[in-house]
């Protein structure tokens, strides 16, 4: 070691200050972001459906992903702009508030809420043509968001259901979706079309104090209850509440299972419900393609808009996919469909009109796999 | 084989354990120095260029074997500047050991792309 060490101190005294600078570069995180491509996952890697299990599956259903880093380093800002398919930015709204391991909380919530959302809707699709397929789910209010000045911040987690609140005058508020008494949600209701989300019910029922006692439940089945206080600026707790329907498992035919998986949020919706649908389904509707594609599921089976459509399209055409689902619900520049296109113009990539397939719903993308031929 | 426990014995006799185990020291501290940054290097480039994941991954394993590679070679110098005139071969025993550790390394990252990037990447 010292004669190493005496040998090499020459150039140790010279490099020590570019290393500790090239270091710095490499480790340092600055608040932008970057979304770069990534690639596609095999739906059937995480979801099976113990139903048709001797059907024969010609081609695949794959979720499209893409790589979004969080505050990267000075290092991977630069390098990002090497590529003609990355694309960086800086962090806004409530993401800059976010760390990195907040933000993969959000993501996988949305990952597994897009799934339940999946289930539902390819399943209802199913049963109104086969009587053996039931979905049974329940409507919970999930924890979506959390401010800076929440109490009890780090007691409340991302995807912890809201259970009630004691609000004004002893009233016990629960989310709108389990009102054991319809009349006050219209009491509470502000909007014409006579529903009452949540928040609104919240700023009806505690209106007189500042602080409020909200029970929650964790994923494990663990109740708590804290004080939460209302923020003196702008008199908000500093949470939001999303309401999902998840998948009540036991009342439902066929059983599925779900591996995990380390690829987050909810874009993967769609090609989710086809491959689920298809499971479900009598004929294979994959006519041996790989088809793969992007877009979030409603429970109406409509579908939403995604992020990152330029790193997605980039993804797909280095895949060589046959069929790629993206949504247009418009003609805006803002459309997702309107944007791939244009995505496609500027990398270059002139047969999207064979693979890239607008659609604005479920019933869409089945229609357009009936029109394929084996 | 039989050449390779002669020199060793003879190169144990000659040099002793704490001569060894400080000289390996030395390489692993340097080499880590050196190689921190590469790693990180090809580490931030897979995640901004996951596309390419399978090319950079064969970088990184190249870059494993040199981190191995230099780790022996700084060992082996460090041994030469500890006896300057020596009976026994320690660059013999030096390039064996560097060439199974490459081997090892070459292994694993085949066996790493093959197998475990399709199991992770779900």
């Amino acid at each position: 070691m010292n004669e190493l060490t005496e040998k090499f101190w020459p150039y140790i005294k010279v490099l020590l200050l570019p290393y500790v600078a090239l270091m710095f570069l490499l480790l340092y995180p600055i608040d932008y972001y970057i979304d770069a491509p990534g690639g596609l996952a095999e739906v059937s890697r995480t979801i099976d459906v113990e139903y048709n299990t001797d059907k024969e599956i010609s081609g695949s259903f794959s979720t499209t992903y893409i790589v979004a880093i969080n505050r990267p380093s000075f290092f991977e800002f630069i390098v990002s702009y090497f590529s003609k398919y990355t694309e960086a930015g800086k962090l806004t709204g409530s993401y800059l508030d976010y760390s990195n391991d907040e933000i993969a909380e959000i993501s996988y919530l949305d990952k597994a809420t897009s799934i339940d959302a999946a289930i539902i809707v390819a399943y209802e699709a199913i049963s109104a043509i086969n009587p053996d397929v039931h979905i049974a789910y329940d409507t919970k209010t999930l924890v979506f968001g959390k401010s800076i000045y929440l109490s009890f911040y780090d007691s409340i987690s991302f995807g912890d259901e809201f259970i009630s609140v004691i609000g004004d005058e002893g009233h016990v508020v629960y989310p709108n979706n389990n009102q054991p008494n319809p009349e006050y949600v219209l009491e509470a209701d502000t909007n014409i079309d006579g529903i009452c989300t949540t928040s609104e019910l919240l700023a009806y029922y505690c209106q007189d104090s500042d602080t409020y006692a909200f029970s929650f439940k964790k994923e494990s089945g663990e109740e708590y209850t804290v004080e939460l206080t209302k923020n003196a600026e702008n008199a908000r707790f500093g949470i939001t509440f999303k309401t999902y329907y998840l998948v009540n498992d036991e009342d439902t035919t066929p059983a599925y299972t779900e591996a995990n998986s380390n690829i987050g949020g909810p874009s993967g919706g769609l090609l989710s419900t086809l491959y689920i649908y298809n499971m479900l389904a009598e004929e294979d509707i994959t006519h041996g393609l790989k088809i793969a594609g992007t877009g979030t599921i409603l429970y109406d089976g409509s579908v939403g808009y995604i992020g990152g459509v330029k790193q997605k399209v980039a993804t797909a055409y280095l895949n060589h996919v046959d069929v790629f689902f993206i949504p247009h619900l418009a003609d805006s520049a803002s459309d997702n469909y309107v944007a791939a296109v244009a995505a496609c113009k500027e990398l270059g990539i002139d047969d999207y009109e064979e693979w890239l397939i607008p659609v604005a719903s479920l019933s869409d993308a089945l229609a357009y796999l009936d029109t394929l031929e084996d | 084989m039989n050449r390779l426990k002669y020199e060793w014995l003879t190169f144990i006799k000659e040099y002793g354990w704490k001569a060894l185990l400080d000289a390996f020291f030395g390489g692993l501290v340097f080499s880590t120095i050196v190689f921190i940054p590469v790693f990180v290097i090809l580490g931030e480039l897979i995640s901004v260029f996951m596309h390419l994941k399978y090319y950079l991954f064969a970088l990184v394993v190249l870059g494993v074997m040199a981190y191995f590679f230099l780790i022996n070679k700084l060992t082996l110098q460090a041994l030469q500047m500890k006896k300057k005139e020596h009976v026994s071969h320690p660059e013999y025993l030096i390039r064996i050991h560097a060439l199974v550790w490459m081997g090892l390394a070459l292994l694993f990252g085949i066996i790493f792309m093959v197998i475990l990037i399709p199991i992770l990447w779900v």
